[in-house]
């Protein structure tokens, strides 16, 4: 089994596709982005008049002493600057709202595939790695859909103007500044690859350092009982560690890129200050084209540079992208038939045949389990503990799929049905109770409106929750914690119970339902559960046999293998594993009848 | 939205800001550096436009730190200019030597001030008790834990950098202006009152809607952390559909919520660049009239405008640094908020060491109300265990069971007196020495997302494999351990979730055991064992660790009536107390309790 504590370090080269995947997501807003494109190039626009303006302020008054014209010029850059603030303002507020309807839409898909990934995919990774997809890495795209992809977008028209406009003024002297160009796009080349792979150490390591915490947060009362608060705060700051350790080297990289890249700005101005410089002498050029041109030079390094620069803070958004397409092609591997039969009128009978189950495949669980449940039976499944009963109940849910074999409901394969169908005719009982952190009664409908008050409080009262709830302040409002920490674990499975009641399905599985109840109400439960569920199919996995002994049938697991079945009375007869079971409680009864 | 918070959280920075000091300090030097040099390049510039406006240096002052340099190459305009062009590459070049260290020092430090105030606050987490778990979700945690901090670094690293920047660029930008034409720049700054207060507002606003944004954002992580958790749950119950459109609920308004901070931000960008047009506006005006009266040269036109413009990126740098100083006040209060919350539980000043520890148990008076929720659920609880006997205690579900013997972990605060090991109050031990001698099996144990052996060697700073032998082979978990194609070293999935929840019960137990511990709790330990295996374990852990004192909650008679005595609990009250036998013979409630199980297998029994 792959440690599924480390992350898969992922394949290289994978760029153009993954710009061209985020893309996909700023299709629905393509007119916004379009409108924004447009106020950028208005701005851009009234950001590359300002220089010429500044020129002919040179060339046309200063030069001749003309006050008057100078003051027109005045008003004409006003009116500029109040364009350039709307537009501005205008272009900053939907570059941001496609933003985030963006990594809205993103964050939505992201959680609706993990919600629909197999159980398998779960149990390898910790919900802290998934919460880090859902949540901070598609924060860490905001750069990218908010103003990368625009800012990008404008930059290169900016250029694309300041560059027509160097030119018209002065072919020759735009060649001399352009020539060190190439300098600056091998610079960002080589940045590129060292930062993002930093970045991609970075993406993983928050990963890594929430689902530690997460983990270690849950396990808190385990820490403190066992002093463990060193220990553990020492492996927190080995992770932090290593977070802090590939931050740093890219701030090294970031450090050495900037002043290269003002370098490479500075020599372009020296040559024109050299060359130019030389053709004002020789009176080629006029004084005042000298002067713009020193202007757009800083004008033009600047996209330029913010485009180098947004290059690599997009590097840290294509890491998270990586991550996060990588659980986005991820499929369950629990397929949904395309066309899946139908199930009607489902009697309640379910077939195992030859079934053979491993979930890793190194080791293989269930061996050829073969039973057969008629319409309306009881079946209890018993066996040593790690033999295959909880393997056993979460197959017929459709949770894993079998290796071989076949699992049929009323002659029908469940690979063959839609698994929501599955899933719909079964009410289950967790062995391991999850309670959300809401109130009692949304523990119990989970939100479903088509459950009445009067079917969940019926479904409380069955299960003996009543009495206790009765006693709380808020009745069924009564809010339960994290996993239900506020409740006894007895409480919690009577809830976890009192769910599946409530569902009212045609089959129930109940997986050590009341494995940390009291006799006494679990005795009470039993009744009710007798009486509702007359004449639909149960299956029921119990340690203390008193809850076995009535079932049509008896299903004795060991080490995988159904090794007796039958009825309580012919597997006594047969002195096998089940009479040996059975035995304890016998001397046990032995004890208590003596007195 | 008042200052406290804000302030009591520079409190917590304060002491980082001093450790690095001096990365600051050298940051404010090296940035001063780079400023100089980089102030330099529009002032070459401008010798070189004046040399080629007058080829004559005789107009330039003799003060000029380039006097001597310029007179010795000024031959003729064109003859100076490659040394111009020479003289701003290399002033660039320093610069940019200075700029790297800058990012050095101060980046740096934040990036370290990120590490230890990460460590700090989950050092400080380990200390808070189930009280505060209780009612702060860990997805709330975590979002302060990577988001917040994130933010309050970009507060100390990149803003503070930036700030300096700014100043230093002032001053050396202003530093030339004046030079060339202290009116003029008199003028230039005009708007600048007009520009903080513009600014101060906006900052106010942007404090208030991140501090919602991250409140908010704690509410999804929490939202998304549970729906990953609860997977099982919600697919038995196919409410996956219900989860995506709650999620979608949660997800649009933190959308909303960013949006709404986008309104105000988006003001801060335009205001500051209109307010530096306003300036450049005012400079072509002005500064144009001086040049046509004579009274500024040419080439000092332009380099006043190169000042200006060098003032512009700084200039828009500080609505960045406004925003994400707002930012970083607000995340540092939800960071305080945590860091002052007090642990409840701690090792009182002087403890008493136990030299040698029996392991007697007496409970007196105990009555308990959980905090936060008015109902008691323990009323004066008096009882006592002998060194090395077995107690059971039993009662129905919801009784107090597992209160009652938690708090002898001091889970929750008690009053003194109430619980004594050994006749030592519990409330005096050192907290390490009294969970230290606990082995504590709880009913929802909790293992970690490790290989199977750190698991049950949690106890033990290294794993010691014969222990985990030993250990797992009381708990009767040995030989399944070897079965798997891992063995010790199998990885288990969050929780423990890959293994079965017998096997995850024996190595919870093991795992106590391992601790050698004095006092053993086994909280319904074996609810998920067989009742085979159960008496194995048990059978094994009399002979193994016989003279240990044990505290045994348990629902299955077979298990109750090995203990030596049993206490009766009923709605936290203690209610019977004796041997199996007495309490049979009595017919009270325990009688009551586990009736049923012998009512069904005597039925059976007639047949
Ligand atoms: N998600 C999983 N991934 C890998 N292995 C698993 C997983 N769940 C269970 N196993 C392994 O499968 C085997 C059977 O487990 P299962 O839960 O079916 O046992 P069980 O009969 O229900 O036991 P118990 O009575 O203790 O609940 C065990 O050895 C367990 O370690
Ligand atoms: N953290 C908590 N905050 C508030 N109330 C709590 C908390 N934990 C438990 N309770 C309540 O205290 C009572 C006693 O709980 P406890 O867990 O001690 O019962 P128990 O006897 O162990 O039950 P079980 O047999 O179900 O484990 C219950 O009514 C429960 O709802
Ligand atoms: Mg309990």
């Amino acid at each position: 089994m792959q440690d599924f504590r480390d992350e898969d370090k992922l394949g290289k080269g994978y760029d153009g596709q993954l710009m061209r995947r985020l893309l996909v997501y700023l299709r629905p807003y393509r007119l916004y982005v379009g409108l924004a494109l447009l106020l950028l190039l208005v701005a851009a626009a009234a950001q590359l008049a300002t220089p010429y303006l500044i020129k002919i302020a040179f060339d046309d008054h200063i030069a001749v002493g003309d006050q008057d014209g100078l003051m027109l010029i005045a008003i004409q850059l006003l009116g500029i600057m109040c364009l350039e603030f709307f537009t501005g303002y205008g272009q900053i507020r939907i570059m941001e709202w496609i933003g985030q309807s963006a990594m809205f839409d993103l964050r939505q898909k992201i959680f609706n595939h993990i919600q629909s990934m197999h159980l398998g995919f779960f149990d390898k990774n910790p919900s802290g790695r998934l919460l880090t997809r859902v949540t901070s890495d598609v924060n860490a795209l905001n750069e990218m859909f908010a103003s990368g992809v625009i800012d990008i977008l404008g930059n290169i028209v900016t250029l694309v103007g300041i560059i027509t406009v160097m030119f018209v003024l002065s072919p020759k002297l735009s060649l001399v500044t352009f020539i060190i160009l190439p300098l600056i796009v091998g610079a960002t080349f080589v940045f590129r690859k060292r930062v993002r792979d930093s970045y991609r150490e970075i993406r993983i390591m928050i990963a890594k350092l929430n689902a530690f915490t997460q983990e270690h947060l849950a396990g808190i009362n385990e820490i403190q009982s066992f002093v463990q608060e060193r220990k553990t705060m020492d492996r927190f700051e080995g992770v932090n560690t290593e977070l802090m350790y590939q931050h740093k080297r890219s701030i090294l990289y970031y450090a050495v890129f900037f002043p290269i890249v003002e370098l490479i700005g500075a020599i372009s101005l020296a040559l024109i200050v050299w060359y130019g410089g030389g053709q004002v002498v020789q009176e080629v050029i006029t004084f005042g084209t000298l002067v713009a041109f020193i202007q757009y030079v800083e004008m033009f390094y600047r996209p330029i540079r913010d485009l180098a620069e947004k290059y690599n803070v997009l590097q840290s958004a294509m890491a998270a992208a990586e991550r996060v397409f990588n659980i986005l092609d991820t499929k369950s591997d629990i397929s949904v038939p395309e066309h899946p039969k139908p199930l009607t009128n489902f009697t309640g009978a379910i077939t195992y045949s030859d079934v053979n189950f491993s979930y890793n495949k190194d080791q293989r669980i269930l061996h050829d389990i073969s039973f057969d449940i008629k319409p309306g039976e009881k079946v209890a499944l018993v066996g040593a503990t790690g033999s295959g009963k909880t393997t056993s109940v979460s197959l017929i849910c459709r949770f894993y799929d079998i290796d071989n074999g076949s699992i049929k409901f009323d002659a029908i394969d469940i690979r063959d049905l839609d698994p929501q169908v599955v899933r719909a005719q079964i009410g289950l009982v967790l062995q391991d109770v999850f309670l959300f952190s809401g109130s009692i009664r949304e523990n119990i409908t989970l939100g479903n409106e088509s459950i009445s008050e009067e079917q969940m409080m019926a479904a409380a009262e069955r299960v003996g929750l009543a009495p206790f709830v009765d006693r709380l302040e808020n009745k069924y409002d009564h809010r339960v914690g994290e996993r239900g920490g506020s409740l006894s674990v007895g409480q919690r499975q009577l809830i976890s119970f009192a769910r599946a009641l409530a569902y009212n399905p045609p089959v129930l599985i109940l997986d050590e339902a009341t494995s940390s109840v009291d006799n006494e109400t679990e005795f009470i439960i039993q009744k009710a559960i007798k009486k509702l569920f007359e004449g639909r199919t149960s299956l029921i996995v119990a340690h203390r046999l008193s809850t076995i002994e009535e079932a049509d049938k008896i299903l004795v697991y060991h080490k995988g293998r159904i090794v007796e079945q039958g009825k309580h009375e012919e597997l006594l007869k047969q002195q096998g594993v089940y009479w040996r079971l059975y035995q304890l409680q016998y001397q046990d009864q032995e004890v208590t009848r003596a007195t | 939205m008042s200052l406290t918070p804000n302030q009591s959280g520079q409190k917590t920075l304060r002491k980082y800001y001093r450790k690095y000091l001096w990365y600051f300090l050298g940051g404010i030097v090296v940035l001063a550096g780079a400023n100089v040099f980089l102030g330099m390049s529009p002032w070459l510039l401008r010798e070189a436009i004046d040399s080629l406006e007058n080829p004559s240096l005789e107009s330039l002052a003799p003060t000029d730190a380039f006097y001597g340099m310029q007179h010795a190459m000024a031959q003729t305009a064109t003859g100076v200019l490659p040394w111009f062009a020479l003289a701003i590459v290399s002033v660039t070049l320093i610069a940019g030597v200075f700029r790297f260290f800058a990012r050095r020092t101060i980046i740096w430090a934040s990036r370290d001030i990120e590490f230890e105030l990460r460590n700090e606050v989950f050092n400080h987490l380990l200390k808070l008790s189930s009280r505060f778990y209780q009612r702060t979700p860990t997805g709330d945690i975590i979002a302060r834990l990577s988001n917040d901090i994130e933010s309050v670094r970009l507060m100390v690293g990149p803003a503070v950098m930036q700030l300096i920047n700014t100043v230093m660029v002032s001053i050396v930008a202003f530093y030339y202006m004046i030079k060339i034409s202290p009116t003029l720049t008199l003028y230039a700054l005009i708007p600048l009152p007009l520009l903080s207060i513009a600014m101060w507002q906006i900052g106010q606003q942007t404090h208030r809607r991140f501090m919602k944004i991250q409140d908010h954002f704690s509410t999804l992580s929490t939202f998304v952390q549970e729906s990953m958790a609860g997977i099982r749950v919600i697919k038995a119950y196919r409410r996956e559909k219900y989860q995506q459109k709650k999620f979608e609920g949660v997800n649009r308004e933190y959308v909303r919520l960013n949006l709404d901070l986008v309104k105000v931000r988006a003001l801060l960008m335009p205001t500051i660049v209109f307010l530096v047009r306003v300036v450049v506006l005012i400079v072509i005006l002005i500064g144009g009239g001086d040049v046509i009266k004579g009274t500024i040269t040419k080439g000092e036109y332009v380099a006043f405008m190169a000042y200006l413009l060098m003032l512009v990126w700084p200039m828009l740098a500080i609505g960045w640094v406004i925003s994400l100083y707002q930012r970083g006040t607000a995340s540092l209060a939800r960071l305080d908020n945590l860091l002052r919350e007090v642990p409840d539980i701690t090792s009182p000043a002087e403890p008493v060491h136990p030299p040698q520890i029996a392991g007697a148990l007496r409970f007196s008076g105990l009555s308990f109300t959980y905090p936060d929720s008015n109902v008691q659920v323990l009323h004066d609880i008096d009882f006592e265990v002998k060194p090395g006997e077995t107690l059971a205690i039993v009662g129905a579900t919801g009784s107090g069971k597992s209160t009652l013997i938690s708090l002898l972990m001091r889970t929750y605060p008690i009053p003194d007196e109430t619980i004594r090991i050994d006749e030592i109050d519990i409330n005096r031990m050192a907290l390490d020495d009294l969970r230290g001698m606990i082995g504590f099996v709880r009913q929802d144990s909790y293992l970690f997302s490790d290989t199977i052996a750190a698991n049950i060697a949690l106890s033990q700073p290294k794993v010691d494999m014969d222990a985990v032998h030993e250990a797992a082979q009381v708990a009767a978990f040995e030989n399944e351990v070897e079965s798997f194609p891992q063995k010790y070293d199998t990885i288990l999935g969050e929780r423990g979730i890959t293994l079965s929840g017998g096997q995850k019960q024996r190595a919870a137990i093991a795992r106590a055991l391992l601790k050698q511990p004095r006092i053993l709790i086994l909280d319904d330990a074996f609810s998920s064992v067989d009742t085979q295996t159960e008496e194995l374990i048990l059978e094994r852990l009399k002979a193994s660790r016989g003279n240990i004192t044990t505290l045994l909650i348990s629902h299955r008679p077979s298990t109750i009536r090995r203990a030596d005595r049993i206490i009766v609990l009923d709605g936290g009250t203690i209610v019977e107390r004796g041997t199996h036998d007495e309490l049979i013979a009595k017919q009270g409630r325990y009688y009551e309790i586990i009736r049923r199980e012998l009512l069904s297998s005597e039925l059976e029994m007639l047949d």
